[in-house]
């Protein structure tokens, strides 16, 4: 499943992370967005340690990046060198190995999607300005917006020279069978998304026109069902 | 019957939507409130307020029927159509016979026209000299709208802006562009809810938003909140 991963990715827009630097007073950023086939991809990452923050935190399944997620709320470390951190203390200690003294964690999602995550860091310690919190708020929720965008627009397979979406459906159409596959199949917003990328990959089609289906009743996520 | 005067229907359309904004106020309830006065009020077809999301796509908040059709003559003119010129230009953009006037927006013209639309009159939600979106309202005459007419469509617009837009907010762009992507984001969420709805109560997306808005209402909670229950399945509505 791997290069399927890789190929999913491949149109989202590895530039992303520009912003997040050319804005804030860090050292690195990366991103990571759930893509459909695998778990997650990383869009992009500025330098190795912004990889490598992410990567530890996802291999070890610990760390802010995780609290982030299930919060939906920022997670700001300032000083991440200090102090004790219950919650992930195999990852505090790793990161003491890195270049990372201050570590900015924000989630992307949209209503009861998660899109994915972005991960700051600085190599000094310190906290974000609220003026700079703000503005980290604001390029996330655009990060976001842009991720669902790519995601949904996406071909699997076609990569970047996909054609644009020339459906006329809105994404309307996209979130409320969201919200159909969600109770069809007893998961959560993200798993229903996920589980319509798939069918979208393996019969060829977008995620547009499968949420047509589903909308029109003529597509039904039922476990065992029609 | 009795004929009440319009004079009398627009101020009372605007007591109504002045005495929700005392309060803590539901924000969708009341935009909804708003599409349905102004279509009523104004003689329009159907209305859409339409705000732009941070990926420059039209998004619909609030219209008078929740189909697809209406969202889609809103929507699918992403980049080129009248409701989005209303929108960066923030000046009234009035399309008074859309067969006429519509082609340099073929795609918004043949939607348009397929739903019975013959005119458009679309009026940007501003704020001093930024634009953060628009008040669409179609009728199925073609003609523009009277002075009066176009004077209670910019007031309606207004009123939409203040609802989404808090005090605070007017005064600080950053705060302005959280708490527009917040209305936005909650709008995803509660298209999810409306899906379960559909779902679960074999009801079309229109029937679910009314039972959306239905439950929200008689358990004095916001249409958002109501949302969010359904989605982790708090509650069945």
């Amino acid at each position: 499943m791997g290069d399927d991963a890789d190929s999913m990715a491949e149109g989202l827009d590895a530039g992303l992370c520009t912003g997040f630097l050319e804005s804030l007073p860090i050292s690195g950023a990366a991103i990571s967005v759930f893509s459909g086939l695998a778990p997650e991809t990383m869009v992009c990452a500025s330098d190795s340690v912004a990889a490598k923050v992410d990567e530890l935190q996802f291999d070890l399944g610990e760390g802010p990046r995780w609290e982030a997620l299930r919060t939906r709320r920022p997670v700001l470390l300032p000083n991440v060198r200090r102090g004790r951190h219950a919650a992930w203390p195999v990852f505090a200690k790793s990161l003491l190995e890195l270049d990372v003294a201050a570590l900015f964690v924000f989630p992307l999602a949209l209503g009861a999607l998660d899109i994915g995550v972005v991960e700051l860091y600085s190599s000094e310690s310190g906290p974000l300005s609220p003026a700079e919190q703000s503005t980290a708020l604001q390029l996330a929720d655009a990060t976001t917006w842009r991720l669902l965008r790519q995601l949904l627009t996406l071909v699997p397979g076609d990569g970047a020279d996909a054609p644009p979406d020339a459906s006329p459906l809105s994404r309307r159409e996209v979130h409320q069978a969201t919200g159909m596959v969600l109770a069809q199949a007893g998961t959560t917003a993200r798993d229903a998304l996920l589980l319509m990328r798939a069918h979208a990959f393996a019969h060829g089609r977008t995620v547009r026109e499968v949420a047509r289906d589903v909308v029109g009743r003529s597509l039904d996520f039922t476990p065992g069902g029609g | 019957m009795a004929m009440i005067s319009r004079a009398g229907r627009v101020s009372a359309a605007f007591v109504k939507i002045a005495n929700t904004l005392v309060a803590d106020y539901d924000v969708f309830d009341l935009l909804h409130t708003l599409v349905d006065e102004s279509v009523g009020i104004l003689d329009a077809a159907a209305a859409g307020l339409v705000l732009v999301d941070p990926a420059g796509d039209l998004q619909v908040m609030a219209s008078t029927s929740e189909e697809s059709q209406l969202v889609e003559v809103l929507q699918l003119e992403a980049g080129a159509g009248p409701c989005v010129d209303c929108y960066r230009t923030g000046a009234v953009v009035t399309i008074d016979d859309i067969e006429a006037q519509g082609s340099p927006w073929p795609l918004f013209q043949s939607s348009a026209l397929s739903q019975g639309f013959r005119s458009l009159h679309a009026v940007p939600m501003r704020l001093r000299s930024r634009t953060i979106g628009a008040l669409n309202l179609f009728g199925h005459e073609t003609g523009p709208l009277t002075a009066d007419d176009a004077a209670i469509a910019q007031a309606f617009a207004d009123v939409a802006t203040i609802t989404l837009l808090q005090e605070r907010a007017a005064r600080e762009s950053a705060l302005i562009n959280e708490q527009l992507q917040h209305a936005l984001s909650s709008r995803i969420l509660i298209e999810q809810a409306k899906g379960v709805i559909a779902h679960t109560s074999n009801v079309d997306m229109n029937a679910a938003f009314a039972l959306l808005r239905g439950y929200a209402r008689a358990h004095n909670q916001t249409i958002y909140e109501t949302a969010d229950k359904i989605i982790t399945r708090k509650i069945t509505v």
